[in-house]
């Protein structure tokens, strides 16, 4: 009896042993990087290769694309347009929810796709530790003239991507800065009710705001923790916080530290001592924020041009489409234009892995991108065009697509045009629309049946009285103050930027809830200076200062 | 008739057998990373992993000389150490009572009522308390009826510690009381019948056999627990606070995570992680040491 149980203790050990050790041996599976070798690619940039080519890319998951029939991130309209037109095989290395995490373990394992796109801070990080190859000779040999345009045209953009005067990392733009406007939404069927008119000073907006809240119930002013509304309402005292502004002796400092922003904190102050602003916004995210939104709370809300896609499509499915909310221009406090503020935007810089056996390929994905954005209408057939930018299939190919910073200001004109043409009754012809289709649908259904999911396009660009009919009036005369920072963040402001910004948050809620009286500022900006705000100000006027 | 125990590997191998995997699963798990610990000292960069370079106590500095920082050290002490203190004080007060208790049913029911909110995440309490504590919330409606002034919990810097405190002791104490209840069935009912004898009443029984009993079981539980006297509570503490609070509510883990994990720095992250440890093998060492020097208390 007893040597039985000796054996048998005996031999659980040895399994257990041995579990652990096959555990820790076990090898991980090769990564399947291509690293076949080079196939040649044809002398039109344009043409397809003889051979298939396989190019591998890493990609974030979107929850905007609505994917029809068998498609997925795999197989869709783009990556079965590279395989016909190019005979490119674009392969998924990964999709996440969790890009970043995702893509510094890539990088960590040095295991990375052929293409992807980095942030600024990532491509510093690829290009010192030399994982990510010098485009210069690939973009000379194989970018479209439009694309070589780009660079021409935003020079300071492509600057970024740069490192000794070489191409690392293809900027990949942004929408243009018609998209980064603030207004005023106003809720429609209740400024009816009222009788209010478009408001033309802060105090109208005020009184329209505690009107609805004495009448409707919940609170004048929605807040979050974060103090968004206050920053966006700043700007009608002439504050720019959170860009950098120039003063008049051509120094640079930072916009939520000066005189302007003190005198906006003083009256925000008192509205929330009135009862004005969400007494419970110290508490709130902006999730929880935007869920009382939705939930018919309040009924103005100083926000950017996409409230009408989020939550404006949720609160229309909970209060009804009467409950539609229009944007208004922030008023100064002098009746004086209203300026902006206008910040370097870059969604990001396309990056190909150093060793990538056939650049000229992703190249030329990038290059067809551009083309069915800028040139392919007429030359292409509009279902062809449209199935391609529908659904938001274009957000599959995140990584490896550049945009045209005036996309959307001419997709406004042309839109807005064809909307305008249609609201009177006459014909439209939709396949000059190319692309834009999508968005000029919207409008319409929006109008005929009201769907919740055509009103973020009909405030944006449907009419006169949309977003993008606002901003374009602040871009043609110029209403804006630029971001003296024209690039990426210095390096302080890389390490400890939010950590700055953090200082800022924390005392202006000090003073809002009245712990603090105003005079804190002048001690919060001593504050905000030596931890680092000082170093900071002094790294953005060498870098971007005088020029 | 006791055999003294003898210690040589030729009669116990197969013990000592059973002890590789631990040891083997310990060393790759918990020793080897310890290697990782060198990133505190460098300027990371996640291309070049360990051989990124060298910059020495650099970010040591940087994180004291950061104004913020230091306040979280006193607020993580402040949190904790309440936590800790009614940790032990609530859950050894509620097992005597449920000791004392003379339907078992009814000592079952409580069991099991204080036990569930353990269960819950703090994801979850979160969402909970930020309803019932909020101005238009149960609790203040009921401070309202009693005709006590509202209270904001969650954005007053002054209840906020305390609103902390009080919800993870009311989260946590189900579970200490369980360990409690067990350690004290473990108690000889003999020694409670012959102090009856002698005429010891209830309260006597309690602070002459029960508390002395049970404090081997609550020194444990104490040395135990200070090992993570630095923390005060991440997850609590992340879906609870905000900038009206952090004043006295932001804790280190929360502070780094700000810093470390949104700003991408994770060499000042990693200098954080080494400092809580230091600190808190001091704590365990020294409490281990007064544990056995008080008390004569050894865990060994």
């Amino acid at each position: 009896m007893k040597k039985l149980s000796t054996i048998g203790t005996a031999g659980i050990a040895a399994l257990m042993a041995v579990c652990t050790l096959t555990g820790c041996m076990s090898k991980p599976t090769a990564p399947t990087n291509n690293e076949s070798g080079r196939v040649e690619p044809p002398a039109d940039i344009w043409a397809p290769y003889d051979q298939t080519v396989t190019v591998t890319t890493m990609g974030e998951e979107n929850s905007g694309t609505e994917f029809q029939g068998d498609d997925d991130y795999g197989n869709n309209p783009w990556y079965r347009a590279y395989k016909e037109r190019f005979n490119i095989d674009l392969q998924n290395k990964w999709i996440s929810n969790d890009y970043g995490t995702k893509l510094n373990l890539a990088i960590a394992d040095k295991d990375i796709a052929d293409v992807f796109y980095v942030d600024s801070a990532r491509l510093t990080t690829l290009y010192e530790a030399g994982l990510i190859m010098d485009l210069d000779e690939v973009f000379d040999s194989y970018a479209s003239d439009v694309l070589k345009q780009y660079r021409k045209d935003y020079a300071d953009t492509w600057e970024t991507g740069c490192f000794d005067g070489k191409l690392y990392g293809m900027p990949q733009m942004n929408y243009g800065i018609i998209d980064q406007f603030q207004y005023v939404w106003i809720r429609q069927d209740w400024m009816k009710e009222c009788g209010f008119e478009e408001p033309k000073t802060m105090d109208d907006v005020i009184k329209i705001a505690t009107t609805f809240a004495q009448k409707y119930g919940g609170y004048a002013l929605p807040e979050c923790q974060t103090l968004e509304n206050l920053f966006r309402l700043a700007l009608s005292w002439g504050a720019h916080p959170g860009i950098w502004v120039t003063k008049d002796d051509g120094t640079i400092e930072y916009g939520t530290i000066q005189p302007e922003m003190k005198e906006a904190l003083k009256q925000y102050t008192q509205w929330y001592k009135d009862g004005i602003v969400n007494p419970n916004f110290t508490t709130l995210n902006w999730d929880k924020m935007m869920q009382g939104m939705i939930n018919g709370e309040c009924g103005v809300i100083p926000f950017a041009q996409w409230f009408g896609y989020n939550p404006l499509p949720d609160l229309i499915k909970n209060q009804g489409a009467d409950a539609i909310f229009f944007p208004y221009e922030i008023p100064t406090q002098d009746g004086s234009p209203i300026k902006g503020s206008v910040t370097f935007n870059n969604n990001g810089y396309v990056v190909i892995r150093k060793g990538c056996a056939n650049p000229e390929a992703i190249m030329k994905i990038v290059n067809f991108y551009i083309y069915t954005v800028n040139d392919a209408v007429g030359k292409e057939s509009n279902e062809y065009l449209s199935s391609l930018h529908s659904f938001n299939y274009p957000n599959v190919v995140r990584g490896t697509r550049i945009i045209n910073p005036m996309n959307d200001y001419n997709q406004y004109l042309q839109v807005k045009d064809a909307f305008d043409r249609w609201q009177a009754g006459e014909d439209v012809d939709t396949s000059a629309l190319g692309t834009n289709v999508s968005k000029y649908n919207s409008c319409v259904n929006w109008i005929t049946s009201q769907d919740p999911n055509g009103v973020g396009d009909f405030l944006q660009q449907g009419n006169d009285r949309s977003a993008y009919g606002i901003a374009k009036k602040y871009v043609d005369n110029k209403q804006y103050v630029q971001d003296a920072k024209w690039g990426p963040d210095t390096p302080t402001l890389q390490a400890s930027g939010s950590t700055l910004n953090d200082i800022l948050i924390e005392g202006f809620t000090k003073i809002i809830i009245g712990e603090k009286d105003i005079d804190y500022f002048d001690e919060l900006v001593q504050q905000w200076k030596t931890a680092g705000g000082d170093q900071a100000t002094k790294e953005i006027n060498d870098t971007y200062g005088n020029k | 008739m006791k055999k003294k125990k003898s210690f040589n590997v030729k009669n116990l191998w197969q013990y000592y057998a059973m002890l590789i995997p631990g040891v083997v699963l310990t060393f790759i798990f918990s020793y080897i990373p310890l290697y990782g610990v060198i990133i505190a000292f460098e300027k990371y960069n996640v291309g070049k992993g360990f051989a990124s370079p060298w910059v020495g106590l650099e970010n040591f500095r940087y994180l004291f000389s950061q104004p913020t920082f230091t306040r979280t050290i006193w607020n993580t002490l402040y949190i904790s150490v309440w936590k800790l203190a009614l940790g032990i004080v609530v859950p050894v007060t509620i097992a005597v009572l449920l000791n004392e208790m003379r339907s078992e049913k009814l000592k079952r029911f409580y069991q099991t009522l204080i036990y569930i909110p353990n269960f819950l995440s703090w994801i979850i309490m979160a969402g909970v308390l930020m309803d019932i504590l909020s101005s238009t919330g149960a609790i203040n409606m009921i401070l309202a009826k009693m005709g006590v002034g509202s209270v904001d919990f969650l954005g007053n810097a002054k209840v906020f510690p305390w609103t902390m405190i009080v919800s993870d002791v009311w989260k946590g104490f189900g579970y200490g009381t369980i360990v409690y209840l067990a350690a004290l069935t473990g108690i000889d009912p003999s020694l409670y019948e012959s102090s009856m004898l002698d005429g010891a009443t209830r309260w006597q029984q309690i602070k002459k056999i029960t508390i002395p009993l049970l404090m081997p079981t609550i020194i444990l539980m104490t040395v135990l627990s200070l090992g993570s006297v630095l923390n005060a509570g991440f997850d609590q503490v992340y879906n609870l606070y905000s900038p009206a609070v952090w004043e006295t509510g932001d804790i280190i883990d929360t502070y780094v995570y700000r810093l470390g994990i949104q700003q991408a720095q994770y060499s000042v992250g990693a200098a954080v992680g080494l400092f809580k440890s230091l600190v808190s093998a001091v704590m365990v060492i020294t409490s281990y040491r007064l544990a056995d020097k008080l008390a004569g208390y050894r865990i060994l």
